[in-house]
């Protein structure tokens, strides 16, 4: 299944795109997706560890299930206010 | 009351929303772009956010606080894009009966705020350079 994942901040500028479309098999978990982004996108090797992800508009586990259409966000360390 | 907007904000239209005869206190927040840091002049901060995610984690935000506090009401308003020395990127606004509500609860929503919601942050320096704002996380990582 193809899924895409969106970039923000730092991890936008320096993937240097604000998405990227992912090749995943079906069953796939976070933690799939999060190895799969990185073979991708080898530039954000040492700051995936440090980044959370969305599903859904809420915070996932490195065990949560990736569907399709799932709406799948990078969350990098927020710094609001 | 939850709105992210590009947009200058009004705080006192904010204050004056939340005043109410019910309440004995109204304590507001203002997150303002701080000029100097160290040795080192901001030109300006530049917002993004993942702005659906954002306005659901705020409005999850100012649940949490009318569970907790006894408020009367409650508004928070972020701003996206540029914000320039002096201006309001971020304002709190809680009203309650007493005042040690009214002052816990606006602390509370602005620290949490600040570790939940998917808004981030850009230093434009004087000297040129730029920076993402992300707590705990090296710079050059």
């Amino acid at each position: 299944m193809q899924v895409e994942v969106r970039l923000y901040a730092i991890a936008r500028e320096r993937a240097g795109r604000p998405s990227v479309v992912l090749d995943l098999p079906e069953g796939s978990r976070l933690a799939d997706l999060k190895s799969a982004l990185v073979r991708s996108l080898p530039e954000l090797t040492g700051l995936v560890p440090h980044f959370k992800f969305a599903i859904d508009q809420e915070y996932a586990e490195d065990g949560d299930m990736i569907a399709s259409g799932s709406e799948v966000v990078v969350v990098p360390p927020v710094s609001g206010g | 009351m939850i709105e992210i907007t590009e947009g200058p904000i009004d705080h006192a239209a904010l204050t004056e929303r939340v005043r109410s005869n019910l309440a004995g206190a109204v304590c507001v927040f203002l997150g303002t772009t701080r000029e100097v840091t160290g040795d080192r002049r901001t030109l300006t901060l530049e917002y993004e956010a993942y702005a659906p995610m954002a306005r659901r984690r705020l409005e999850a935000i100012e649940a949490q606080a009318r569970e907790r506090w006894p408020l009367i009401d409650a508004a928070i308003v972020h701003r996206l894009g540029r914000v320039g020395p002096g201006e309001i990127s971020v304002v709190v606004a809680v009203s309650s009966p007493h005042r040690a509500a009214a002052f816990e609860a606006c602390q509370w929503i602005m620290d949490t705020l600040k570790q939940d919601v998917p808004i981030w942050k850009k230093e434009r320096y004087a000297d040129g350079t730029d920076e993402w704002v992300h707590p705990g996380l090296c710079p050059k990582g």
